[in-house]
């Protein structure tokens, strides 16, 4: 990929909006609430940013390239691996996280259960952030090097102190700004592609017929040829496994997305963000899934464009994305695409950023360093955090130079710690006999069920570290994955509800607030009907529903 | 002026106005070979439409207009 003086002027622009909006928002911050957690964010902005902080690096290549690989299927990931989650955060638990006045997800677990659970989960995702941060750091500068020749270490600087500079000064207000943006910029940028890549092949007509039939249905496969099909997986597997632990264990506890909800200026706003959310959300692959559609179908076409390949003869999917902007777009444009790329990355990295800020800040040093210091001190520690936050990022960034599997090690680590919390929060918010000891026990037991289930199964040759021979092969990586989901969510869930049944439960006057059938029912009132959260979310599962009939 | 300053309308309008006038521009001084897209012109475009509305809707909302 060669690069003009206009792309590097569009780059140039870029950065200069990025870094202007975080001074300008600077002057705002006046206290820890102003830079952490400003409860003041219009409708529009908190729903973008929330599906934004999602719309990382890994998810804009990530997808191009598990559609180059799996076809249609790869929608799961939206339309049974998102939407229902999102409609079910925004009806049914908001309520708890922003009525209960909580400022981050691990401060709602210490109102409703007990410390160690809070200090468990502040402390995993503390360190789940930071190091998702350093990934997003260490794909872009290994993107940048291979793409365009750039040195790691220079790509490192430039990104990662662009990113300090403009959350340092305006939190996370200007986090979530800079993600709006970038929701702009990657639909707009990549619109294009899809537009023109659609013409080469002959319309979805054409696509239709340069595809095999598996790759463009999302359900049948699953159903026909449960382990035959591209991912390896079953429709149970799909809808358990992603659908209900995976999906609903992301969308509904991890802070980084909640935040942007937890932001809004009312509960009524609350409740919306994820369900308008859901709407863009929905069409989402049209943007991300089909331009590996398109490559796939080029590719098989036998003309100019060729998936590209890894040094072993396989094909490299990931840089599905990449090749086909390089190829279709020309100068100018190309600088558009390559900002794109450049902002999911660095928009990645922030929202982990900001997200690790208030964690740090209020669930680790508040909590347990040191409690009653002034709002200034906490600011300042905010501040340093965020530095702090960044510096460990660029190491783990070098770290995997030197250790390339440790980035593997990480995220299957990380796996086997989000499993399990969604039954934790399903039994907090809608069970009152659960108790502290039973979630922190289920979480831990849930955990390890994770990691047992990986090290006795096999999968592409991964896994099976603590039994030879493994108890069983999974036919693919997703497959055993969406296994260890199931298996740590149900242990978790089971523990966690034997373990509270012989514990002393919370005395209801302390769960008002907290818990389904203890909270009282807050009747929304005024507004047409189409603002009411109900009425949406309803309106978001119909029209899912209908996508996964169309597709099918 | 403060408040077109914070206003993310205003920095979304002015980000894709700006971009879309080069490209815009790009677009116009290129030849193109027949029977192809002209991407940059009509993504320029596309952009200063969409940069219009973010502009007027931030005018509006700031009481400019």
């Amino acid at each position: 990929m060669k690069l003009g003086p206009l792309d590097y002027s569009i780059l140039a622009i870029y950065f200069l909006f990025v870094l202007t909006i975080g001074f300008l928002l600077k002057r705002k911050v006046k206290d820890t609430a102003s830079f952490l957690h400003n409860r003041n964010l219009p409708l529009w902005i908190t729903s973008i940013a929330f599906i934004s902080a999602n719309l990382g690096a890994q998810e804009v290549l990530g997808m191009a390239a598990s559609g180059a690989k799996y076809g249609i299927m790869t929608s799961h990931f939206y339309w049974i691996g998102a939407i229902p989650a999102m409609v079910f955060l925004g009806l049914f638990m908001m309520p708890f996280y922003y009525g209960s006045l909580a400022r981050s997800v691990p401060e709602y677990l210490s109102l409703r259960f007990d410390e160690k659970t809070r200090a468990l989960n502040a402390i995993s995702f503390a360190v789940m952030t930071v190091f998702s941060s350093g990934i997003s750091l260490y794909g872009l500068a290994i993107l940048l090097q291979v793409l365009l020749g750039w040195s790691f270490s220079l790509s490192i600087v430039l990104a990662a102190g662009i990113v300090m500079i403009y959350t340092f000064s305006g939190g996370l207000t200007s986090a979530i700004y800079n993600e709006v943006l970038q929701f702009f910029l990657i639909v707009f940028g990549i619109a294009p592609l899809v537009f023109v890549g659609l013409h080469k092949v002959g319309g979805y007509e054409g696509l239709v017929a340069s595809l095999p039939p598996v790759m463009m249905h999302s359900w049948t496969p699953l159903v026909d040829s449960a382990g035959a099909n591209p991912m390896g997986v079953s429709a149970a597997q799909m809808i358990l496994g992603l659908g209900f632990v995976l999906s609903f264990g992301y969308w509904c506890t991890d802070f980084l997305v909640v935040q942007r909800a937890m932001v809004a200026g009312n509960m009524r706003d609350a409740q919306r963000t994820p369900i308008i959310a859901a709407f863009p959300k929905m069409l989402l692959p049209l943007i991300v899934i089909a331009p590996g559609l398109i490559a796939l179908a080029l590719h098989n076409s036998g003309g100019t464009y060729h998936l590209p390949l890894k040094p072993d003869g396989r094909m490299d999917f990931d840089m599905t994305l990449p090749t086909l902007l390089a190829h279709f777009y020309p100068t100018g444009l190309l600088g558009v695409g390559l900002t794109c790329l450049m902002a999911s990355f660095m928009s990645g990295m922030a929202g982990n950023v900001t997200a690790f800020n208030s964690v740090w800040t209020y669930d680790i040093y508040q909590a347990y360093i040191r409690p009653k210091a002034s709002d200034k001190h906490y600011l300042l520690v905010a501040r340093l955090a965020n530095v702090g936050g960044i510096a460990v990022s660029i190491a783990t960034a070098y770290l995997a130079t030197q250790f390339n599997n440790i980035m593997d090690l990480l995220q299957l680590v990380f796996g086997f710690v989000n499993a399990p919390l969604f039954a934790t929060f399903l039994l907090g918010m809608f069970w009152k006999r659960a108790t502290g000891h039973g979630a922190f026990i289920g979480l831990l037991s849930g955990t390890l069920a994770a990691a047992f289930v990986h090290g006795t199964t096999v999968a592409e040759g991964k896994g099976g570290w603590l039994m030879s021979p493994p108890l069983m092969e999974y036919p693919s990586n997703m497959a055993q994955a969406l296994s260890i989901a199931i298996v740590a969510w149900t242990v978790c869930f089971a523990v966690t509800v034997l373990v509270s049944l012989v514990t002393k439960a919370k005395p209801e006057s302390k769960l008002k607030g907290l818990v389904y059938s203890l909270t009282e029912k807050q009747k929304l009132k005024g507004g047409a009907w189409y603002s009411n959260p109900m009425a949406l979310g309803l309106i978001v599962l119909a029209v899912t529903v209908a996508l996964n009939l169309v597709f099918a | 002026m403060k408040n077109l300053l914070e206003d993310l309308r205003f920095f979304i309008g002015a980000f894709f106005l700006i971009i879309g006038v080069l490209l815009v521009f790009q677009g116009a001084v290129t030849e193109i070979t027949p029977g192809e897209y002209n991407l940059n012109l009509w993504t320029g475009i596309m952009f200063c439409v969409f940069a219009t509305g973010a502009l007027l809707m931030s005018a509006r909302a700031n009481k400019l207009i």
